[in-house]
């Protein structure tokens, strides 16, 4: 259960409705919060608005599309099986099925938000006849949390080595491809005198693809250089982006890619591959990269670090940047979505 | 703020006059890396080095998940008087097995 929904859930409430959340897994933590999934049917009615957000397959969607009110849905997007089938085969089969389910949703559906514009794209393709850009409620904590300053004293002693570091922040999985990071590093690494070092902070998707990744970097003996410590609280993540000299994302997949926005509204640079949302997430404010061999990342941001002044704007336009996507400015967004859909064009 | 139907703006307002020419110095830098300093064996090397730590990471769960299997076989089937000596060949059978692998992955190779 995200941040978003309960954020969501906040300014529905503004908004004046009765808002409940039901899902299929309660985690720890939700207690009192969440319902659920089985309960939805206990307050069946036709008058009752179901918002539905999607990001796997499940049996939620089931529920959700029998159920007689009338319906809205959320997409954060639904990565490609063939991305991540190869280590976890069953989430191979739920990304699947929720692509079919999307499909046979979407003319139940008459109005429909995404979290970028290639999401958007997507739910046209599913069949959904309008579907709106609504910028994903990013936990306002994340970014105004102040660094720790344990972690950051850590980090800033192990650039007194020399060295820039590189930072990416999330889900360690196959289809967040850290381990070509890892393999622009070795290139790096070979072609300057620079002792790069590379943090990967996010929780692992699965052990196999994080134990891969841990092999590959210590079979190019890069087993100091790169670091994984998992999830870390938001102070200590203020403290990797604080030290860090560029956020590097070589993605094959991302939805929106929140974390583009952190280092943009910390006033770090950019380096990403351009597939699916970064572009749309990024725009002009870093280096969309058109290849992703480790030779030309490598290159990529050697030449970044080293032209000071385009590095700076570039940061400049981030920081202006991230602010477009702020939690003021999507909540102003959601609040109009949420109106539009419930009105009577839509109802 | 986004703009009309919640969509963000893909270009910025603020001025940037660098970037097309360090998007050029990226292309020729990584030409002359390839030239000089990364060559194809690299490539090579380095894809080959994936998959074997991909393949090893796939097989470990596997593997553990097999030894599991195979221990709650053996619990079945093995009288428990027999399970000391049990132990002891499965415990023989594995350091000699042990000592054939090491000592085959220590030869050199041809190449």
């Amino acid at each position: 259960m995200s941040n978003h929904t309960f954020e969501a859930q906040r300014l529905l409430h503004e908004l004046g409705f009765e808002s409940e959340i039901y899902a299929q897994i309660l985690g720890p933590g939700v207690e009192g919060r969440v319902r659920p999934i089985a309960a939805l049917a206990e307050y069946a009615s036709t008058e009752r608005w179901l918002l539905y957000q999607c990001s796997i397959g499940s049996p939620v969607a089931d529920a959700f599309g029998a159920d007689p009110g009338r319906k809205l849905l959320d997409y954060h997007n639904i990565t490609p099986a063939e991305l991540v089938e190869r280590w976890i085969p069953p989430l191979g089969d739920e990304s699947r099925l929720g692509r079919q389910q999307l499909r046979s949703l979407a003319p139940l559906v008459p109005f429909a938000f995404a979290d970028s514009e290639f999401n958007a794209s997507e739910l046209r393709d599913f069949g959904f006849a309008h579907a709106e850009v609504v910028s994903v409620l990013i936990e306002s904590a994340n970014l105004d949390v102040g660094a720790d300053p344990d972690a950051l004293d850590r980090l800033e002693l192990a650039k007194s080595d020399g060295g820039s570091d590189w930072l990416f922040v999330g889900q360690v999985a196959p289809h967040k491809a850290q381990h070509e990071i890892v393999a622009a590093l070795a290139c790096y690494r070979k072609a300057y005198p620079d002792r790069a070092r590379l943090h990967l902070v996010g929780r692992p998707m699965g052990s196999a693809y994080l134990d891969s990744v841990v092999r590959f970097a210590g079979s190019l003996d890069l087993a100091s250089a790169v670091e994984l410590p998992g999830s870390v609280p938001a102070p200590e993540l203020s403290a990797y982006y604080e030290s860090a000299d560029v956020f590097v994302c070589l993605s094959h997949h991302e939805g929106f890619c929140v974390p583009i926005v952190e280092a943009m509204a910390r006033g770090l640079s950019v380096v990403a591959a351009d597939v699916a949302a970064v572009p749309g997430t990024l725009g002009d404010a870093g280096v969309l990269l058109k290849r992703r061999d480790p030779v030309y990342v490598a290159a990529a941001i050697h030449e970044l670090l080293a032209d000071r002044a385009t590095r700076a704007s570039l940061v400049r336009r981030g920081l202006d940047r991230a602010k477009l996507f702020s939690l003021d400015a999507a909540r102003v967004a959601f609040r109009r979505a949420i109106t539009e859909a419930v009105s009577e064009r839509h109802a | 703020m986004p703009g009309e139907g919640g969509a963000v703006p893909s270009v910025s307002n603020v001025e940037l006059s660098g970037l097309p020419a360090l998007m050029e110095r990226i292309e020729v830098e990584s030409k002359r890396l390839g030239d000089v300093v990364w060559g194809v064996q690299d490539e090579v090397g380095l894809e080959a080095a994936y998959e074997q730590a991909a393949t090893s990471a796939l097989r470990a769960p596997l593997l553990a998940e097999r030894s599991v299997a195979l221990r709650r076989i053996a619990k079945r089937v093995v009288p428990k008087a027999l399970v000391p000596a049990a132990r002891r060949v499965v415990g023989a059978v594995d350091g000699v097995s042990r000592r054939v692998v090491g000592a085959r992955s220590a030869r050199p190779r041809s190449s």
